[in-house]
C-alpha cells in the first residue's frame, strides 16, 4: 500500500535534516578512533612489515604453541581487533592462544616488485621462524584471513614442517564459483596491461571495487541509516571506527597483485595445483596438518561455495569447517560471531 | 572583521529553524488548502535567508521544468554543509561529506515526490515520479547513443545529477577511472583539444623529423576514441539498467497491494528503490555482457594511459628529468638485489652453523687427547714412572694423580702386584709423592 502525503514528506525531509545538522556536532565530539585495542609489543620489523606480539595477562594458561594471524594485504588488520568487546584477537587470547600479528604496512612505490614470493616465502617464512625460534617449537599454528588465509594455505602447503595447525578465515580457494563476483569482473580485464600502466593498485580503486559490490547499499542506504544514530554517541563511535577502517585502504604491490588476478582469480590455479610460488609449486595435497576452515553464509566478497571448496583438495584427514550467519566482515565485528567463533577457535588449537 | 564560528553558527540556526517551520506551517496549510501553497510557496521570512532554497527550477530533476512548487532541500543541505564542514576534522569531515551526498539524494527524492504531490496530487506522486525517471534514463540512453565524440568535454555523456541514488553506484566507477587517470590525459602538443580534428590528424601521414612523434600523437587519438567508445558502451549500459530498475519497481509497487508491505513514508521507498536497484545491478553485473563491458572499459583505460604516460616520459627525458621508467628499473634491480642478499645470508647462515658443528666434532677429541696427555705427563712426575709405567697405569684404569693419592696403603699394594712393580710403589711412597705433587 502506497500511502505517502506530500506535507508528511515535507515533515519527514524536515526532520532528516534537522537530524543531520544537530548530528553534526556529535560525530565532531567522538574524538580519537585509533586502530586496534588490544596492547602489544613489536617483536620484529622489516621493511614496511610489523611484527606485533598481544600482551595477555601472565596468570592465564595459554597454549605454547603460538598463534600466528596473517592478515590479508587488503585493508589493515585492526579489523580484528576493532574495539573492545568486538577483538577476535582478545578472543582468541581469553581462549588460551598466545597471538602474534603480521601488519603489512603500506606498501609504496618503493614495494612494488615485491613478489608473492617475497610475501610467503620471505616476510611469512621469517616471521615463522622467529616464532619457533623464540617458543622453541618445531611447528606454530598459523590462522589467515582472506586473502592472507590463502597467502597461509600457500605457505603450509610449502612449508609443511613449520605448520602445525591452520585455521583459514573467509579464504578464498577456488575461485571460478558461479556466485563469485569480484572473479566475474576481473575475468575480461587485461592484468599485465593494468600492472605494467598503474604499477600498484591504489587502495581507492580496490576500495571502489569493493564498494561497488553493493554500491546501493553501501554508498546509500548505509549513511541514511546512520542518521538515525547520530544522537547515540556509542553506536556513532562503532560507525566511524568501522569507516574508518573501509577507507584505510592500502596500495597492493603490483606484481603480487598480478600473480594473486592471474593466477587465482583468473587462472584459478591453487586448486588445479598449478600455482608456483618462487621455485616452488603449491600442491594443497600437502596440507596433512589438521586445518580448521571458517566461513560467513552471507560472504558477498568470498562466497561460501570459493571457501569450502578447500575440503576436497587438501591431504589432512583432520578437516573442520565452522560457518557463522553474517558476511564478509561481520565475522569479525558481530557479537554473536565474537561469542562464537574466537571461542572455537581457541579451543580445537588447544587440544591439537 | 570576520565573525566568530559561534556567531555564523548561531545565525545559522536561527534562519534554518525559520526555515523549516516555515516550510511545516505550509505543510499544516497545505491539507486545508494547498492552493495557498502554490501561490506562495515560501514565506516572506524565507526571502531574508542568504541560505533560503532555489526555487522555479530544479536542476536535478530533467523533465520538471521551473515547477513552482519544487523545493529544493538537498541543496539546503549542502549550502549548511559548507559552512560548517571547515570546521571538521579529517575523517569526520570525510565520513560526514558521504552522509551529507546521501543525504542530498534522499532529500532529493522527497523532493520530487512532494513536488508530484503539489502538481498531480497524492494519488499519481508515485507514479509520476516513476514516469520521470524512466524518461530520464531513456534522454540519457538516447543522449549517449548519439553523442559524438570530440575532445572538447565529456560532459553530454557524463553522470547527469538528478539520478540521485543511481549516481552514487556509477559515481564509484568514475572515481575508480579518476583515481587511475581518466583526468590524467595531458595536454598535448599538436593534440590542442577542441582545435584539431581528429580524424584529420588520424588519416595525415606521418613524415619527415617529427615522424615517430606524430605516429605516437594519432596512436594516443585512437586509444582516446576507443576509450570514448568504451566509456560510451559502459554508461548506455548504466542506463539502460536505470530502466529496467524502474520496471522493476513498478513491478515491486504493483505488488505490494493492499497486504503487509506498506510504503508509507520517504524512507520506506528509499529502502525499496535501494532494494531493487541493488538486485538488478546484481543481476546485470553478473551477466556475461557486463564482464565484456567492464574489462573492455579497463582495458581502453589502461591502455590509453599507457600510451600518454609514455609521451610524458618523452617529455621529461627532454626535460633530462627522472622518469617513472627509469625508477622502475632501480626498483626492480634493488629488490632482485635484496631477494640476493636474503638467499647469500641466508647461505652464510647455513655454512657458518655446519662449520661451528664440524670443529665442535674435530675439537671435542682433540682436547680429549690433550687433557690425557696433561694427565699422563702428571703421572711420570711420580719418581720412577716412565712412559711404559704409564701404559700399565692405565691398563688398571689409573689416569690421573688423584686416583694414586686417594689410595690406601692395600690398594696401593694390589696395584703394585698388577702391574708388577716389584714393591716399587710403597717403596718410593707414590701416595705421598702424589699428595704433594697435587699440592705443588
Amino acid at each position: 500500500m502506497i500511502t505517502m502525503k506530500p506535507e508528511e514528506m515535507l515533515n519527514e525531509a524536515s526532520n532528516f535534516n534537522k537530524k543531520i545538522t544537530e548530528g553534526f556536532s556529535n560525530l565532531a565530539d567522538v574524538g580519537e578512533i585509533g586502530s586496534g585495542v588490544t596492547p602489544h609489543d613489536t617483536i620484529y620489523e622489516e621493511d614496511k612489515l610489523k611484527l606485533y606480539h598481544y600482551k595477555s595477562d601472565a596468570s592465564t594458561k595459554k597454549n605454547p604453541v603460538p598463534l600466528l594471524i596473517v592478515y590479508a594485504l587488503v585493508n589493515r588488520p585492526y579489523m580484528a581487533d576493532i574495539q573492545e568487546n568486538r577483538s577476535t584477537i582478545k578472543g582468541l587470547m581469553d581462549n588460551g592462544q598466545d597471538v602474534y600479528l603480521i601488519d603489512w604496512g603500506y606498501a609504496d612505490d618503493a614495494d612494488q616488485y615485491l613478489t608473492m614470493d617475497d610475501y610467503i616465502n620471505g616476510y611469512i617464512d621469517r616471521c615463522v621462524d622467529i616464532l619457533r625460534e623464540r617458543h622453541n617449537e618445531e611447528k606454530i599454528n598459523l590462522l589467515g584471513i582472506c586473502q592472507g588465509g590463502t597467502f597461509s594455505l600457500c605457505y603450509s602447503s610449502m612449508h609443511p614442517e613449520k605448520v602445525r595447525n591452520l585455521v583459514t578465515m573467509v579464504t578464498p580457494v577456488d575461485f571460478h564459483t558461479p556466485d563469485n563476483m569480484l572473479s566475474h569482473w576481473v575475468q575480461n580485464i587485461d592484468i599485465d596491461l593494468l600492472v605494467d600502466t598503474q604499477g600498484n593498485i591504489s587502495g581507492d580503486l580496490l576500495n571502489g571495487t569493493f564498494l561497488s559490490m553493493k554500491p546501493y547499499e553501501l554508498m546509500g542506504k548505509k549513511y541514511i541509516g546512520v542518521i538515525d544514530i547520530l544522537d547515540s554517541p556509542d553506536a556513532l563511535k562503532n560507525f566511524m571506527r568501522m569507516e574508518q577502517w573501509i577507507f584505510d585502504s592500502p596500495d597492493q604491490a603490483a606484481e603480487t597483485f598480478r600473480q594473486f588476478i592471474k593466477d587465482f582469480y583468473q587462472g584459478n590455479k591453487l586448486i588445479s595445483g598449478d600455482v608456483v610460488i618462487g621455485d616452488k609449486t603449491v600442491d594443497l595435497k600437502n596440507l596433512t596438518m589438521p586445518i580448521l576452515n571458517i566461513y560467513a553464509k552471507q560472504d558477498h566478497l568470498v562466497p561460501p561455495a570459493a571457501t569450502t571448496a578447500l575440503k576436497k583438495y587438501v591431504g589432512s584427514d583432520d578437516y573442520k569447517e565452522i560457518s557463522f550467519p553474517g558476511g564478509h566482515i561481520g565475522i569479525y565485528v558481530s557479537g554473536t560471531a565474537q561469542k562464537t567463533v574466537p571461542p572455537e577457535i581457541g579451543a580445537w588449537l588447544s587440544l591439537r | 572583521m570576520a565573525p566568530t564560528d559561534s556567531d555564523w553558527q548561531g545565525d545559522w540556526l536561527k534562519n534554518q529553524q525559520h526555515f523549516w517551520q516555515s516550510w511545516a506551517n505550509m505543510a499544516g496549510q497545505s491539507g486545508s488548502n494547498p492552493t495557498t501553497i502554490g501561490s506562495n510557496p515560501f514565506s516572506p521570512n524565507i526571502g531574508s535567508n542568504p541560505f533560503s532554497p532555489n526555487i522555479g527550477s530544479n536542476p536535478f530533476f530533467p523533465n520538471m521544468g521551473s515547477n513552482p512548487f519544487s523545493p529544493d532541500w538537498s541543496q539546503t543541505l549542502d549550502q549548511w554543509w559548507r559552512l560548517v564542514s571547515p570546521q571538521a576534522s579529517d575523517p569526520v569531515s570525510e565520513m560526514f561529506q558521504r552522509i551529507i551526498e546521501t543525504g542530498k539524494s534522499f532529500n532529493k527524492l522527497a523532493e520530487q515526490g512532494y513536488s508530484f504531490g503539489q502538481t498531480d496530487g497524492q494519488e499519481d506522486l508515485v507514479q509520476s515520479w516513476l514516469d520521470n525517471m524512466q524518461k530520464g534514463f531513456e534522454d540519457w540512453s538516447s543522449q549517449i547513443s548519439t553523442h559524438k565524440f570530440s575532445f572538447n568535454d565529456n560532459k553530454d555523456s557524463s553522470i547527469p545529477e538528478w539520478m540521485g541514488l543511481n549516481k552514487g553506484a556509477l559515481e564509484i566507477w568514475d572515481t575508480v577511472a579518476n583515481s587511475i587517470g581518466l583526468g590524467g590525459v595531458p595536454d598535448i602538443p599538436g593534440l590542442d583539444k577542441g582545435k584539431v580534428e581528429i580524424s584529420r590528424l588520424l588519416k595525415s601521414p606521418a613524415l619527415g623529423q617529427w615522424r615517430e612523434h606524430q605516429q605516437q600523437l594519432q596512436n594516443i587519438a585512437q586509444l582516446l576514441i576507443e576509450f570514448q567508445e568504451a566509456d560510451q558502451v559502459y554508461k548506455l549500459a548504466f542506463a539502460q539498467m536505470g530502466i529496467r530498475s524502474i520496471d522493476a519497481l513498478r513491478q515491486r509497487l504493483s505488488n505490494i497491494g493492499s497486504d503487509e508491505e506498506k510504503v508509507s513514508t520517504v524512507r520506506e521507498f528509499y529502502d525499496l528503490w535501494v532494494d531493487v536497484n541493488e538486485e538488478i545491478y546484481s543481476e546485470f553485473t553478473m551477466t556475461d555482457e557486463y564482464q565484456v563491458i567492464h574489462g573492455d572499459f579497463v582495458n581502453a583505460l589502461m591502455a590509453l594511459r599507457k600510451e600518454t604516460n609514455a609521451l610524458t616520459e618523452k617529455m621529461y627525458k627532454a626535460l633530462n628529468l627522472p622518469t617513472r621508467s627509469e625508477l622502475n628499473t632501480i626498483n626492480k634491480r634493488l629488490q632482485e638485489q635484496r631477494r640476493e642478499n636474503i638467499q647469500l645470508r641466508n647461505e652464510i647462515k647455513k655454512l657458518a652453523s655446519q662449520i661451528a658443528s664440524k670443529s665442535e666434532k674435530k675439537t671435542e677429541p682433540t682436547s680429549k687427547s690433550q687433557t690425557t696427555l696433561r694427565q699422563d705427563k702428571d703421572l711420570a712426575k711420580i719418581k720412577g714412572v716412565g712412559p711404559k709405567i704409564v701404559e700399565k697405569l692405565h691398563t688398571q684404569g689409573i689416569e690421573t694423580l688423584e686416583q694414586i693419592a686417594k689410595m690406601q696403603l692395600a690398594e696401593l699394594e694390589k696395584l703394585d702386584k698388577k702391574i708388577g712393580g716389584n714393591g716399587r710403589i710403597l717403596r718410593d711412597q707414590w701416595g705421598i709423592q702424589a699428595n704433594q705433587l697435587l699440592n705443588q
